[in-house]
């Protein structure tokens, strides 16, 4: 991997340990949906809709490994901005008060990771990509359909959130050394 | 074999070709593209539009012009319609879309959609989805309503099992309709929680299809009340309950059967503006869901319900020490027309006061008895005099400081400490002070002598002042406090004077509880000015705290933070007179006891008195008590408690009576109110009487022999003087002789005798037994006594050896007592010696003396050689066949010098 002769600001480096956790939400958002989602083997077809035309988080570890940390932060950003504006949608149309309020602070943490994120990719001269698809050109979708959009944003999340915090301990590691 | 051969190499070429042209079909371009499709097919639907997904196979990259798809629509299997989607180079490889709407309703019967690609003359082949559903989607349903969904199967799909989350089989009935489409019947028997209910559709190969249901109830709307605030509307409150259609299909609700909503869940109140007049009307609500409707109404006239708003813009005006002035407005102009009560809740460090004021458009309010220099924290709240409804919220809180004054009056109280008059005074607390305090004034006369005050100043943080006052005259203190306003009025206490008899009253005990004591004392007509009780540690010096109670209360409940357990105090009342205050009665007490420590008692000591033991130690000092002792209990071995007791607290000993030998552990407990304490132990053995009597009489009898021992030794060593002393020299006799020696005249100490001459001295010789061959038997020890001057000491006989004498009977000089064993004894004298030695030593070597009989017979024959006396035996009395025989002889004796 090539590494930067740039060096990142601190306060981007600093945010890199990764704040955010879904764990608090994760089952109560689930509960909001109800059986059989949040059963522990449930898992209905993911749904191809703009909410979840970001990056897939699966890739297999040897191949994202490979990827230059450029390509990875990208990948970073898109599917944070992909995921952002899905759970703001996704917390619009939430009907529980609790849920909505707490989807809406999860946001906030996830705007400012992402701002983490474009500051470092600046600081390291990197390329921002381009902006996500607009989520207003959606078609209406009935609400059964929205829950399994939800379940599968918030499983997509996870992933992410999970592989993006070992991915910043290496790169932070990687950049302080 | 040849031709075999032949063949062989034909067809192995014949593969190498094949597989040559294989490979080159392989990587050829045009055969790639002819491969291109769709891949990723997802269908789904809104509403009636169908909408479909799908992506390129990855052969798809090679194409370089435009790609068609063809899509067919088949409804219940029949084409429906036929469109075409071209995809240009560019967007090969990124995800295509296409949407229809159907002429049906999607419910109506099965909708799919096939899709192939063509490209050149080269068309691959369909790939079809069917839009696999379940209907109703997204309806709301009554609670109690018995409904049915339906799904529908997309081409190729088997059925599992449609259902409901959370209800039974029983309340569930699954039907087929078709191939294709399938129906649950269900009783809706519950609300939807959280979100709709879902409605799953079970499908193999793992296909999950859904919708939704959102069941709950029409609104639910009690309690509801109308009242006005600004007297220009009417505002309506009631309570909901959750219909479990929350923000899907919100409750609107409408007042007075207006058509605009007046609120909508969860909004529980609203107003509408309307004309308040003095009459009753009756006030309706129509609350509505997607389930259903319901009215409720309240009968009011709104001139008695007027809820007001809080007063707004309060401030303090004219802030003095001891008072202050609120003003506020009031929003509603209308107010100021109504009479109102006021409530001002003054907030004093977390002291609340109220007070109340009222007025005609009240809007100001005059609080008094404030503290000067303090901060108060208010807030005020209002509603109509007449008609009570409701309080107003309260307003904001307001802020405000009383300016400073001069310090209240000093707590003042004497202490008399080692010849000392010590005067102390309460610290000001800040309520007290008014502002910092600058100095104390103390001034001090006699009672006799006002006018001559004496005068000092005493720093702001010291509290007390000592005094060497004359003692045996009253004396007036008077202390004042000064800060920067000014100085606090005296405070004045009389030092009495020291009359012995005006402080001795009895001191009583008291028991403190929950870390005070609950003192009380008979009235005294002298308390004009109440009482004051002061207390103190019993022991030490300390720093006097005090209590002022009014003349009216016999009784004070005393506390202290200082206050220890275990601790002894000394609580005095006095009565608090024109005068010097008077000392009423005195009391002591623990606050709280605490178990003495073990080893209480000092010098603990113990002492047998015949089957009794008596155990005492030190009187206790108070120092050592953390508990009041009440008695002491005696111990012994294993706490086995013995009836040795005493209540008596100044008790110094404890006896154990009736006791056995042997070993006992004595333990003595202090008893106190907080269980037996303080254990101190002894180990001690009971011995017999008998035991002591034998050692006492041990003891005189060492004592005796040891005085005779001394004496002797005494005597022993002082024999010369003693004897000089008890018998005076006598003078010698002057022998006159022509013996042979031809001396004439000599002493006898002089007179020295030959070897021969000395052999002449007969010898008294005694044999018994058998003599006759020399041998003696151990038990008729034979003895020897012999004359023997000039150191002759019986020693044998060598020159000359006469022939034994045998005597019939003993006579030789006996002694009683004169053991029978063989000994040595030698007797110094002057005048002979007399050596005693066992015959047996000699009985075969030299003349001697044997005793043939016991000595009893002879205890009285020998005489000390005062004379020569010849001792005859009675030959006749003589048993002849005797072994012994004894023969008398004359034994010549020098005179002793001595007699």
């Amino acid at each position: 991997m090539q590494r930067s002769r740039v060096r990142p600001h601190p306060a981007a480096l600093c945010c890199m340990s990764f704040p955010l956790s879904l764990t608090p939400f994760m089952s109560s958002a689930l509960t909001y949906l109800g059986p059989p989602f949040n059963e522990k083997d449930f898992s209905p077809p993911r749904p191809n809709s703009t909410a979840l035309s970001l990056p897939s988080a699966a890739t297999r570890l040897e191949l994202w490994h490979g990827l230059e940390n450029q390509a990875r932060l990208a990948q970073n950003q898109k599917a944070y901005s992909v995921l952002l504006a899905a759970v703001r949608e996704l917390a619009r149309s939430t009907l529980c008060p609790a849920l909505k309020t707490s989807l809406l602070h999860f946001c906030t943490g996830l705007d400012g990771l992402l701002g983490s994120i474009s500051a470092l990719m600046t600081t390291l001269g990197y390329a921002l990509p381009p902006p996500s698809a607009n989520m207003e050109m959606r078609p209406t979708m009935n609400d059964f359909a929205k829950k399994v959009e939800g379940f599968w944003i918030l499983r997509e999340l996870q992933s992410w959130l999970w592989r993006s915090a070992k991915d910043f301990n290496r790169l932070k590691k990687r950049l302080r050394g | 074999m040849v031709l075999v051969k032949g063949i062989m190499m034909i067809l192995w070429l014949l593969l190498v070709s094949l597989f040559c042209k294989s490979t080159q079909d392989g990587n050829g371009q045009e055969s790639g593209v002819l491969h291109c499709g769709s891949q990723n097919l997802k269908l789904t639907s809104s509403g009636q539009m169908i909408l479909l997904t799908w992506e390129d196979t990855p052969l798809c990259s090679a194409v370089q012009d435009v790609l068609i798809y063809e899509l067919e629509v088949l409804i219940a299997d029949n084409k429906e319609h036929y469109d075409e989607v071209a995809v240009t180079p560019d967007q090969i490889g990124s995800t295509h879309s296409w949407n229809w709407t159907s002429y049906l309703a999607l419910e109506c019967t099965s909708h799919s959609v096939r899709l192939r690609s063509r490209y050149k003359n080269y068309t691959s082949p369909w790939n079809q989805e069917t839009l696999p559903e379940v209907y109703p989607k997204d309806k709301h349903f009554k609670v109690g309503s018995t409904v049915t969904f339906c799904c529908v199967l997309p081409a190729g799909v088997v059925f599992g099992k449609m259902y409901l989350y959370g209800y039974s089989s029983a309340d569930m009935n699954t039907t087929r309709i078709s191939n294709q489409t399938y129906a649950l019947t269900v009783h809706l028997n519950q609300a939807s929680s959280n979100s709709c209910t879902n409605v799953i559709c079970e499908l193999y190969p793992s296909v999950e299809n859904g919708a939704c249901a959102y069941i709950g109830y029409p609104p639910i709307v009690t309690d509801l009340q109308c009242e006005t605030r600004d007297l220009q509307s009417v505002e309506c409150h009631w309570t909901y309950k959750d219909s479990s259609l929350p923000f899907k299909s919100p409750t609107e609700y409408h007042l007075l059967e207006s058509p605009t909503i007046c609120a909508k869940s969860p909004e529980t109140s609203c107003s509408q503006t309307v004309q308040v007049d003095a009459r009753e009307r009756n006030w309706t609500l129509t609350a509505s869901n997607s389930l259903g409707e319901v009215k409720l109404s309240d009968t009011a006239d709104l001139t008695k319900r007027v809820h007001m708003y809080p007063p707004e813009g309060v401030t303090a005006l004219s802030v003095n020490a001891r008072n202050v002035s609120l003003e506020w407005k009031w929003t509603v102009q209308q107010y100021y027309n109504l009479s109102l009560i006021c409530q001002v809740n003054i907030n004093n460090h977390g002291e609340n006061t109220i007070s109340e004021h009222f007025g005609v458009g009240l809007n100001f309010a005059v609080l008094n008895d404030l503290i000067p220099n303090w901060t108060y924290n208010v807030e005020i709240r209002c509603r109509t005099a007449q008609h009570f409804w409701k309080w107003s919220t309260w307003s904001t809180n307001v802020n405000f400081h009383t300016k400073g004054d001069v310090p209240d009056a000093l707590d003042v109280w004497m202490q008399v400490m080692d010849n000392q008059i010590i005067t102390i005074w309460k610290v000001p607390l800040a309520n007290q002070s008014h502002g910092h305090i600058e100095d104390y004034e103390v001034t001090w006369t006699k009672t006799t002598e006002r006018e001559r005050r004496n005068r000092t100043k005493v720093a702001p943080n010291n509290y007390s002042l000592a005094l060497s006052l004359d003692t045996t005259v009253e004396h007036i203190v008077t202390v004042t406090a000064r800060n920067i306003h000014g100085s606090s009025s005296p405070s004045t206490i009389t030092i009495p004077s020291s009359n012995p008899d005006r402080t001795r009253v009895n001191t009583s005990l008291i028991i403190g509880s929950n870390g005070s004591f609950n003192l009380s004392w008979s009235a005294s007509p002298t308390a004009s000015c109440g009482y004051i009780v002061d207390w103190c540690p019993t022991l030490g010096k300390c720093t006097v705290e005090w209590l002022k109670v009014p003349p009216n209360q016999t009784n004070a409940s005393i506390f202290s933070k200082n206050f220890k357990d275990g601790l002894r105090y000394t609580l005095s009342v006095y009565a608090c007179t024109q005068g010097a205050p008077v000392l009423l009665q005195r009391s002591e007490g623990y606050v709280g006891e605490k178990k003495i420590q073990d080893g209480l008692f000092k010098s603990f000591k113990g002492q047998q008195q015949n089957w009794d033991y008596e155990l005492s130690w030190e009187p206790i000092s108070l120092r050592e008590q953390t508990a009041l002792i009440q008695g002491y209990v005696l111990y012994l071995d294993d706490n086995k408690k013995v009836n040795f007791s005493t209540d008596n607290p100044e008790a110094t000993s404890l006896t154990a009576r009736n006791l056995k030998i042997g070993s006992y552990k004595f333990t003595v407990k202090a008893r106190t109110a907080v269980g037996e304490c303080g254990a101190t132990s002894i180990t001690a053995t009971l011995n017999s009487l008998t035991d002591d009597l034998i050692k006492t009489v041990f003891i005189s009898l060492a004592t005796v022999l040891g005085l005779l021992s001394l004496i002797t030794i005494v005597c022993y060593r002082h024999w010369t003087c003693i004897k000089e002393t008890v018998y005076p020299p006598i003078p010698k006799p002057v022998l006159t002789s022509t013996g042979e020696h031809g001396c004439r005249h000599f002493q006898v100490d002089q007179c020295h005798y030959s070897e021969a001459d000395i052999m002449d001295v007969p010898e008294l010789y005694c044999s018994a037994g058998a003599p006759i061959n020399g041998l003696v038997s151990q038990e008729n020890m034979p003895f020897v006594f012999s004359q023997t001057p000039k150191g002759y000491y019986n020693q044998p006989l060598k020159k000359y050896i006469p022939p034994p004498l045998t005597l019939p009977s003993m006579a030789i000089p006996s002694q009683s007592g004169l053991p029978s064993s063989s000994f040595r004894s030698e007797f110094p004298n002057l005048s002979y010696n007399l050596i005693m030695q066992p015959g047996n030593q000699q009985s075969n070597l030299c003349p001697e003396l044997q005793e043939g009989t016991s000595l009893e017979r002879s205890s009285d024959g020998y005489q000390p050689h005062d004379q020569t006396e010849t001792l005859t035996t009675n030959q006749t009395e003589e048993d002849p066949d005797s072994p012994m025989s004894c023969v008398s002889t004359y034994i010549l004796l020098p005179q002793s010098s001595s007699r």
